[in-house]
C-alpha cells in the first residue's frame, strides 16, 4: 500500500457515504482507477453505505399514494424489443427462482417431467431450451436458458459456488465457429444474467464461460456438434 | 435433460396443457424491475406496491414530516421508473438502490427545507424500531437484524455520526459543529464506525 492509498483510505468513508467534497471525491476516484486494492475498498464500504438505508421502517403512505403514482406512471411509450427481451428473461429466471423449471429439470415424478417433455409446444417458432452449467468437475454451478423468438436471447443463471470475476462468454456453433458474447461480471457468485443470440438457437452447440484465472471454464452442452 | 417449453405469464392458462404460471407476487426484485422497465402494467403496480411502504418509511426518517415524505417517495418511484432500464446489477441489489434514490431526494429536500432535521437520538430510537404490522418488507429479516445489531453495538459517538452522514447527509465538517468536536475528531469517529460495521457483517457472512 502506497502513501497515496493510505491517504485515500482516509476519505474513503466519505466518498461512500456521499458527503466528501468534489475535490476529495477526485482524488478518490482518480486513485482507484489505478488502485484494485482502494477500489476494492470503496465498492464495499459503498455496499454498507447502501444497506444502512435498509435499517429505516417501512410505513404505509397516505390513502391514495399507490393510485398517484401508478397513474405518473402509466402512458409509457409501447415497450421496444430491447424491454421485452429484459422481461422475457426476468419472468424466466423468476421460473428459476420458484424452482418451477428446476423441478420440471429434475423431478423424480416420472408424471411432471413427462408433462414438461412432450406436452409443451412450439408457439410460432418460439421454444426455449434448458441446459446446466458445469464446471470442471461436472459440478453444476447454474443454468443455461435459451429464447428461440424475436430477439433470440440466452440466460445465464449463476446459483453459487463461482469465483468473482469476469468471465469471457463464448458460443460454439454446429460448424464449430466460435462467437463471443459481451463478457460477464460476477460479483457474489450468484448472478442471472441475460445476453442477445446472435445466432439461430438450433445452431449452438455450447455455451462457455471463460474465467480470468486458467483452468477456470464453465459450460453448457446444449447439443451434440 | 432437455426442456423445451411454452414461455406464459401473467393470469393462469388451462393448467391441463403444463403452461408455467409465474404470479407477480414470487417474482424477484430484479424481474419486477425488469419489467417495469418494459412497461408491463402488472409488474408496475406489483413493483409500487413491493417498494412503497420502504421508500416513504425512509423518506419519514430523513425529514420527520409525512407530507414531504410522500413527495419525496412519489418521486423516487417515478425516478426509478425512468431509470429502470439503466440499473446495472453491480452497482447493489435493486432494494438499496432503490432506497439510495429515495435517500438522496430527500437530503435535497432536506437542505432546501432548511427546516430542523431529526436529531441523532431520535434517528437511532427510530431505526432500532421494528415495521409496522401488514407493511410490506423489502428485505427484512437475518439482514437487517445483523445491521441493527452492528449499528447497536458502535460507541454511542460513532453511531450519532454515521447516522448523521448516512440519513442527513452531513458532512464531516457539519457533523463537527452538531457534535461539538474536531472535524479530524468526526472523520475519524465516521471511519472507525464504518470499517467496525462492516467487519462485524463480514463476521456474520462468515458464520
Amino acid at each position: 500500500m502506497t502513501d497515496n492509498c493510505s491517504e485515500v483510505r482516509k476519505l474513503s468513508a466519505e466518498v461512500a457515504l456521499g458527503i466528501a467534497s468534489g475535490d476529495e471525491r477526485s482524488r478518490v476516484l482518480e486513485h482507484i482507477t489505478r488502485c484494485p486494492a482502494c477500489r476494492g475498498e470503496l465498492e464495499q464500504l459503498s455496499r454498507t453505505a447502501d444497506d444502512l438505508l435498509l435499517l429505516a421502517p417501512p410505513r404505509e403512505p397516505p390513502l391514495g399514494f399507490e393510485t398517484g403514482v401508478l397513474r405518473r406512471l402509466t402512458g409509457r411509450p409501447r415497450r421496444r424489443w430491447r424491454q421485452a427481451l429484459q422481461l422475457a428473461a426476468a419472468a424466466l429466471a423468476a421460473a428459476v427462482a420458484t424452482g418451477a423449471v428446476m423441478l420440471a429439470l429434475f423431478s423424480d415424478d416420472r408424471r411432471l417431467a413427462s408433462d414438461y417433455r412432450q406436452s409443451l409446444a412450439e408457439v410460432n417458432g418460439k421454444y426455449f431450451e434448458a441446459e446446466q452449467l458445469r464446471d470442471g468437475r461436472g459440478n453444476s454451478v447454474g443454468q443455461v436458458f435459451a429464447y428461440e423468438g424475436s430477439p433470440r436471447w440466452v440466460t445465464i443463471v449463476l446459483r453459487g459456488g463461482v469465483a468473482p470475476g469476469t468471465y469471457v462468454l463464448e458460443l460454439t456453433t454446429q460448424e464449430g465457429r466460435r462467437v463471443r458474447l459481451r463478457p460477464l461480471h460476477v460479483r457474489r457468485g450468484v448472478d442471472t444474467t441475460v445476453r442477445t443470440l446472435p445466432v439461430r438457437l438450433d445452431d449452438v452447440t455450447r455455451l462457455r464461460l471463460f474465467g480470468s484465472r486458467p483452468g477456470i471454464v464453465l459450460e453448457a452442452q446444449l447439443r451434440e456438434s | 435433460m432437455r426442456v423445451r417449453a411454452r414461455l406464459v405469464t401473467g393470469r393462469a392458462k388451462s393448467l391441463n396443457r403444463g403452461c408455467a404460471y409465474i404470479p407477480m407476487w414470487s417474482l424477484s426484485d430484479e424481474s419486477l424491475l425488469a419489467g417495469l422497465a418494459s412497461g408491463d402494467p402488472e409488474a408496475t403496480t406489483a413493483f409500487v406496491r413491493r417498494f412503497q411502504s420502504r421508500v416513504f418509511g425512509l423518506a419519514l426518517t430523513i425529514l420527520g414530516d409525512r407530507g414531504a415524505a410522500e413527495d419525496i417517495a412519489q418521486e423516487t418511484l417515478v425516478r426509478v421508473w425512468q431509470h429502470a432500464a439503466s440499473y446495472d446489477p453491480r452497482r447493489g441489489r435493486v432494494a438499496t438502490w432503490v432506497l439510495a434514490i429515495a435517500r438522496n431526494l430527500a437530503i435535497d429536500a432536506l437542505r432546501l427545507r432548511r427546516s430542523e432535521p431529526v436529531e441523532a437520538d431520535v434517528l437511532g430510537a427510530l431505526l432500532g424500531s421494528r415495521e409496522e404490522p401488514g407493511t410490506d418488507s423489502v428485505s427484512a429479516g437475518a439482514e437487517v437484524q445483523r445491521l441493527r445489531h452492528g449499528l447497536a453495538s458502535l460507541p454511542e459517538d460513532q453511531r450519532r455520526a454515521l447516522l448523521l452522514a448516512v440519513f442527513q447527509g452531513r458532512t464531516a465538517r457539519e457533523i463537527a459543529e452538531v457534535e461539538h468536536t474536531p472535524v479530524g475528531t468526526a472523520k475519524t469517529r465516521l471511519r472507525t464506525a464504518f470499517l467496525k460495521l462492516r467487519s462485524e457483517l463480514q463476521v456474520a457472512d462468515d458464520r
